[in-house]
């Protein structure tokens, strides 16, 4: 009975509320999945983590057009040496519960990952860098990191960089901060049901100025369609994720808008370099077959597929440091080229190499979009030249467990974004020292990439750390331990009267979205 | 017309070992199947459906996965793709034909699993009684009480999803209502004059109720199969949807209407061919076990 | 009939048994839970470690005895995923399909009982097949098709329903939430019902009462209304029990179109995030409610029918 009463509870409240002022401004978004975690670096699927950066700010914040950092909760920082950095936090800023933001909350907000585990925190070994932190004054902190890192301003950017309120945490428990966050982000958490939605309200003492939007809820609708439905009968205002079969319907809507910007995701292909337990041999392990894939493949075609997206052969992308420095270029690039690939495999007499003739395309689906139609249609494009393909799709948690965990064979689709808006992780990913991803699903070690890798993870000179870069990337290109296929957009609907850039990292940060009426 | 099959369940008669009794029962069949427009209906229907899927190669004009790039989205009535091209450009009439094997093969083989299985089990609990009929009658109510699909859920989620997989899966977690029946019918069968009669001539146990009895369960069994079969296309088409259906480049109804749900309001023929496929074929399976039971088995009603 | 209830009370404990044991062996189907609890880039050690501090380690008898007695105190560890008791995940969904599933049976029965007569009283004839044709069409089609389509109808094209959710803010009444889920969900019940009610009226208008009841020269509509519905209409409560298994399968796919807050979509998500001890409590309680709905609705039986034979 109680559950019943309640949805009629907080219609009437809604009612009341609204009633008075009618000018209150309310946004509802539709979302895929729910909020499962209101701790930051808990919280680490999609949802939460897009939806938390509306609760908590955290110090920096990365300039979306120029990929600079700007300060946010640090107001300035200084570098005392290569390993010391000197944050100068922002005054007068409260949570939401009323309590003063000082050094202390965010000491404790950091020493509470590197103290942790893995187990507790999914962004651990993300926060290694950090080595102490130490109170100046209240608005003063010193971080220290185990060696010089250049990506330092970005990685406490990262994810699970949200401030938390040491005096709430130690008052309501790691598991209350689960259930309810709080910080001193644009908007407060008003009400939280795990399935249905997350209630925000703008904070009118924001330092950043009280956002436009009064009320923010985030509705969970996991079925597509029954979101575009939404959409169209105004039941959401905002969708992210619109299939480009959708686009027609909600243009054709008078009072919607489709806006579409890139993100900072990229499709592409890991590679075996060599078999999988208990398989004999993989032909990716001949360079030459790695070479006939990626003439074989139209970028463009995958991108009209998905609707809308830049080839690339680099995740050194838009606006990554250094990426425009990167000569010849790698990013707008379109190698395709059948004919050459076919005359690659007829050079290494392919049908009649080890591991061949297939070539096993591993895939999963429901994750982004158009994973299932990309794969099937590289398949027929290797078919096209030639190659013998088998195509294996697989549910995403099975693909997870299997595929991912190594027992992929030639060929494996995947979109990988960046968690911080610098190339660190871009680089961090071919380097085997460290039991990476894409080395061990690829099997290989390349020492040449992870002398690179260890040299730019420390230039603390910007022109130098470009420079290893631009080495770094074309070498990564001809050794192909992946094959990059498109830089993704995303396209995202809203009503016609409001104006908002969503960031490239997918965060559905709404403080600078603003009506125009 | 129906006064020589109501009163009297097959399961009651003699054995029908003779053959002279098996083509009686063969003629009266075919009378009650001429009389019965659901019955001639629904047999129409599924053999439409059951020649489709065999002669599938034959009729599909192109190859069902093969992907004419430049022809994405054609609406149906064009010459060279009837039914129209769905998101890859792929003959949608094609991949119906061949649609029709997997999702035909699928609810088939998985009936003849679970069929099996639950029959030989029911048979046993039915024919030995006592602890073992015990165990097994709990065994039942046990399976019976789990919610079904989400039985088939959590274990396809774990074993992850193949053709096999399904099969077996799909199959083996519906053996309890074919054992209830099984059972039932034995029980009732095992204390008649002719079974007694076997054992006096000295009939090993195995022996007789796989002689005398399962034949005379079949009838009942056969009734649920069919529905069986029309739940499990069904269920198929489920799991396609949530995602731990039969994968591509295999193709299914299931998963073509899965598929071609996101575009129901752009590209509608893409989800409303396969699903007036499976329509057409869960309605002919339903009547003809409709009928089935009306005729062989009125006293079974779920 | 006292013997009866204890006989019928002492089968469920078998039940109860086997169902817990089904729940536990399950997610070991696949050898190592531990596998698939720990992040891909767990070394042999880390993964040992969470072996022992879930106490997958032990023998399996004594992790299934730790199982049940946790079990019975409602306590079936932290979900994996939220990081909050199961249990609480469960009681939570738990109201909300209740409320899905028996409001789709009460559209079915609505539904299906004049479909059901309507057959029965024309058997054989051309009305019959279009009637069963019209009951089965609901069960012959995917539910999730059905939804979709039932949401560009009533929702998008007539407006006269909401689309998804439970109004939790939309401001308007809970049934009209309510509606289009369920009706959706009572489509396949629609089939089972109209088929049960026309055979089990068949079945009673062959019984020696009903024609006695026409000797005596009552008019047609009156045995039909006073005899046979009465009767015919008992075994539609004894499936009630079965339905319901029925129904909360269905209800997995309905409230994942319809976005409405179940068992069914927590169980999906679990199942997703391959979430055990979520899984466990969802599949363990969805079976208990049916392994009491069914006592119940045989000790109902026995009382509605008193010509039931209490063997």
């Amino acid at each position: 009975m109680k559950i019943l009463l309640r949805p009629l509870l907080v219609a009437a409240l809604a009612l009341l509320i609204c009633a008075p002022a009618l000018a209150q401004r309310q946004i509802v978004v539709a979302q895929g999945e729910g909020v499962e975690n209101w701790d930051p670096p808990v919280g680490w699927d999609s949802a939460s983590e897009w939806i938390e950066m509306n609760v908590y700010d955290c110090l920096t914040f990365p300039d979306r057009e120029t990929g600079e950092m700007v300060g946010w909760l640090a107001e300035s920082w200084e570098n005392l040496d290569d390993t010391t950095w000197r944050l100068s936090l922002r005054q007068g800023v409260t949570f939401h519960n009323g309590t003063p933001f000082t050094a202390e909350d965010v000491k404790f907000s950091i020493d509470r990952i590197i103290n942790g585990s893995r187990e507790q925190f999914i962004v651990f070994n993300q926060w290694a860098f950090v080595d102490t932190v130490t109170i100046i004054d209240d608005y003063t902190i010193e971080i220290t990191t185990d060696y010089p890192d250049p990506a330092f301003l970005s990685e406490i950017s990262g994810t699970g960089c949200g401030v938390v309120s040491k005096a709430y945490v130690e008052e309501v428990g790691d598991n209350g901060l689960a259930n309810f966050g709080m910080g001193t982000g644009p908007f407060k958490l008003v009400d939280y049901d795990r399935d249905q939605h997350v209630i925000l309200e703008a904070n009118e003492d924001y330092w950043g100025g009280k956002p436009e939007i009064d009320r923010l809820v985030f509705r969970v609708i996991p079925e597509p369609s029954t979101r575009i439905a939404e959409l169209l009968t105004g039941g959401v205002d905002i969708a992210p994720g619109i299939l480009p079969q959708d686009l027609p319907r909600i243009e054709a809507d008078p009072r919607l808008q489709v806006v579409q910007y890139l993100t900072d995701r990229v499709y592409g292909l890991t590679i075996a370099h060599a078999p999988p337990p208990g398989v004999d041999a993989v032909a990716t392990s001949i360079p030459e077959i790695r070479e006939a894939i990626d003439y074989a493949i139209d970028r463009d075609e995958l991108i009209a597929l998905a609707g809308g997206g830049v080839p690339t052969l680099t995740r050194l992308t838009p606006p990554l440091p250094c990426w425009d420095t990167v000569d010849p270029p790698l990013y707008n690039v379109n190698p395709y080229d059948p004919e050459r690939a076919r005359q690659i495999l007829e050079e290494i007499g392919y049908p009649d190499v080890p591991g061949g003739p297939v070539i096993t395309l591993h895939g999963t689906f429901g994750q982004y979009i158009a994973q299932r139609e990309i794969a099937e249609t590289i398949a027929t494009m290797l078919e096209d030249v030639g190659f013998e393909v088998d195509l294996d799709i697989r549910e995403f948690s099975t693909f997870r467990e299997t595929v991912y965990r190594g027992s992929n064979e030639e060929l494996m689709l995947q979109s990988l974004g960046n968690i911080i808006t610098d190339p660190w992780i871009y680089i961090l990913n071919y380097d085997s020292r460290f039991g990476n991803r894409i080395p061990v699903r690829g099997r290989f070690s390349n020492p040449e990439l992870d002398t690179l890798a260890a040299a730019a993870n420390v230039a603390m000179d910007p022109a130098e750390r470009c420079r290893i870069l631009n080495e770094y990337a074309h070498k990564v290109v001809n050794f192909r331990p992946t094959i990059e296929l498109f830089r993704m957009a995303d396209s995202i609907a809203m009503p016609v009267n409001v104006s908002w850039t969503p960031p490239p990292d997918g965060n559905l940060q709404f403080v600078n979205l603003t009506f125009n009426d | 017309m129906d006064d020589l099959t109501t009163d009297e369940p097959i399961g009651g008669g003699p054995p029908p070992t003779k053959r002279g009794q098996a083509t009686e029962r063969t003629r009266r069949l075919f009378r009650q199947w001429r009389s019965s427009p659901v019955g001639m209906v629904g047999s129409v229907m599924v053999i439409t459906v059951v020649l489709v899927a065999l002669l599938a190669p034959a009729l599909a004009p192109h190859d069902p996965t093969q992907h004419h790039r430049d022809m994405r989205f054609l609406p149906p009535g064009t010459a060279r793709f009837p039914l129209g091209t769905d998101q890859l450009g792929r003959d949608l009439l094609s991949r119906l034909l061949y649609g029709a094997r997997i999702s035909v093969l699928v609810g088939v083989s998985a009936a003849l699993v679970g069929g099996s299985a639950g029959a030989i089990i029911g048979l046993a609990a039915g024919f030995y009684g006592g602890t073992l009929d015990a165990l097994i009658s709990r065994a039942i109510d046990t399976f019976l009480s789990i919610p079904f699909i989400i039985l088939v859920l959590a274990v396809v989620g774990i074993l992850g999803p193949s053709l096999l997989t399904l099969i077996l899966v799909l199959g083996l977690t519906g053996w309890a209502s074919y054992a209830r029946v099984a059972r039932g019918e034995t029980m009732s069968v095992r204390e008649r004059e002719f079974v007694s009669a076997a054992y006096a001539l000295g009939g090993s146990g195995i022996r007789i109720s796989l002689r005398h009895i399962l034949p005379n369960t079949m009838a009942s069994l056969i009734v649920l199969a069919t529905l069986d079969v029309a739940a499990t296309i069904l269920a198929e088409s489920g799991l396609s949807f949530l995602g731990l259906g039969v994968q591509p480049p295999t193709v299914t109804w299931g998963l073509m209407i899965a598929d071609g749900k996101d575009y129901i309001a752009t590209a509608w023929w893409l989800a409303l061919f396969p699903g007036l496929a499976i329509s057409f074929t869960v309605l002919g399976v339903i009547f003809l076990g409709d009928w089935l039971r009306d005729v062989l088995d009125p006293k079974l009603k779920v | 009939m006292t013997i009866y209830i204890f006989r019928r009370l002492l089968q469920v404990i078998p039940v109860l048994f086997g169902v817990t044991l089904i729940v536990f062996l399950m997610i070991r189907l696949k050898g190592d839970p531990v596998q698939q609890l720990v992040p891909d880039w767990y070394s042999e050690a880390q993964v040992a470690e969470v072996r022992a501090a879930y106490g997958f380690d032990r023998p399996i008898y004594v992790q299934y005895f730790e199982f049940i007695s946790r079990a019975v105190r409602g306590d079936f560890g932290l979900s994996f995923h939220n990081r909050v008791p199961a249990w609480e995940l469960v009681r939570e969904a738990l109201p909300w399909t209740a409320r899905l599933a028996l409001t789709a049976f009460a559209i079915a029965v609505v539904v299906a009982l004049p479909l059901g007569i309507l057959s029965a009283l024309n058997r054989n004839t051309p009305l019959d097949l279009v009637v069963t044709g019209l009951s089965v069409w609901g069960r012959s089609l995917p539910n999730f098709w059905l939804g979709i389509m039932f949401i560009l109808l009533f929702a998008v094209a007539l407006r006269w329903f909401p689309v998804s959710g439970t109004g939790t803010f939309s401001g308007l009444p809970l049934w009209k939430h309510l509606f289009l889920p369920a009706l959706t969900l009572s489509m396949g019940l629609v089939t089972t019902l109209t088929r049960l009610i026309r055979s089990s009226m068949l079945e009673v208008m062959r019984e020696e009462h009903v024609t006695t009841a026409y000797a005596k020269g009552l008019r047609h509509f009156t045995v039909i209304g006073r005899h046979v519905l009465r009767n015919a209409l008992i075994p539609v409560v004894t499936v009630l029990g079965l339905q319901l298994a029925w129904l909360l399968g269905g209800a997995v796919i309905i409230e994942q179109v319809f976005a409405w807050p179940g068992m069914g979509r927590l169980m999906l998500q679990a199942i997703y995030a391959r979430d055990n001890s979520v899984v466990q409590a969802a599949l363990l309680v969805s079976s208990l409610v049916i392994v009491f709905s069914n006592l119940i609705v045989d000790l109902l039986y026995s009382v509605l029918d008193p010509r039931i034979r209490y063997s």
